[in-house]
């Protein structure tokens, strides 16, 4: 599966985009795949750089630089149930996906997955829409090349 | 038909890009345009030679003040028609 189930959550919190950027970070922190300064990069990176990450409407795909903070390449999913503003033209985003890679050239096999998942306009709509976590499990599973 | 060499570019070239780059990639080979596609960092993209820039609209701005080629600004990375109808006006013009 692409995305690990323990990386996968769901929530009804109203969250402002750094806290969101906090939450998905935190998910990676849990997975020991980077350590807490990747989240502070990844806030920088957003104050500096702007939303460029809010990729398509709905849908952001945080990440910051390759460098000591990322302990592995990971990817991650919040579905926010109370969309996220971040000052995108492709607010308000519901899919807030972390990720973090070693170098430039890493999980490309999931990169793949995510860009055919993410073009498939019907499965962005399932996956907004999700109520709960099996279900988001499911449908990515049905994604998912073993 | 000249082979074009095209960046995607994003904050660190390793996320959004590679999702862009994939896209264009796609675009360019289903049009049968003779192209290689790759992806890049805003901090260097401008001095990195290629033909042509693709990235988001808020990386542009800085993007189009200092790059000698042109900057194209895609609003959603994974929105094949989007991505084929840029890229192929920047193919066509190109071609002129």
């Amino acid at each position: 599966m692409m995305l690990k189930k323990e990386n996968i959550e769901i929530t009804n919190e109203v969250l402002d985009a750094e806290s969101a950027l906090r939450a998905i970070g935190t998910v990676m922190l849990d997975a020991g795949s980077i350590t807490s300064d990747y989240i502070d990069n990844m806030i920088t990176s957003y104050r500096e750089l702007g939303p460029y990450f809010v990729i398509a409407p709905g849908i952001a795909i945080a990440h910051a630089k390759p460098d000591e903070s990322v302990l592995a390449n990971d990817i991650a999913l919040i579905v926010c149930q109370r969309p996220v503003r971040f000052n995108s033209h492709n607010d308000p985003v519901s899919l807030l996906f972390g990720l973090c890679a070693t170098n430039g050239h890493g999980h490309m096999d999931v990169l793949v997955q995510l860009s055919e998942m993410l073009s498939d306009q019907h499965m962005v709509t399932q996956l907004k829409q999700s109520t709960n976590k099996q279900q988001l499990i499911d449908l990515i599973d049905r994604y998912s090349q073993p | 038909m000249k082979q074009i060499k095209a960046q995607a570019v994003c904050g660190f070239g390793v996320g959004s890009s590679t999702l862009l780059k994939m896209k264009l990639d796609q675009a360019f080979r289903q049009n049968g345009v003779p192209a290689s596609v790759f992806a890049g960092d805003v901090a260097t993209a401008a001095s990195t030679e290629c033909d042509v820039i693709f990235t988001s609209s808020e990386l542009a701005e800085t993007l189009k003040a200092r790059a000698k080629v042109p900057v194209i600004v895609i609003n959603s990375f994974v929105d094949k028609v989007e991505i084929e109808k840029k890229a192929m006006e920047f193919v066509e013009a190109f071609n002129k």
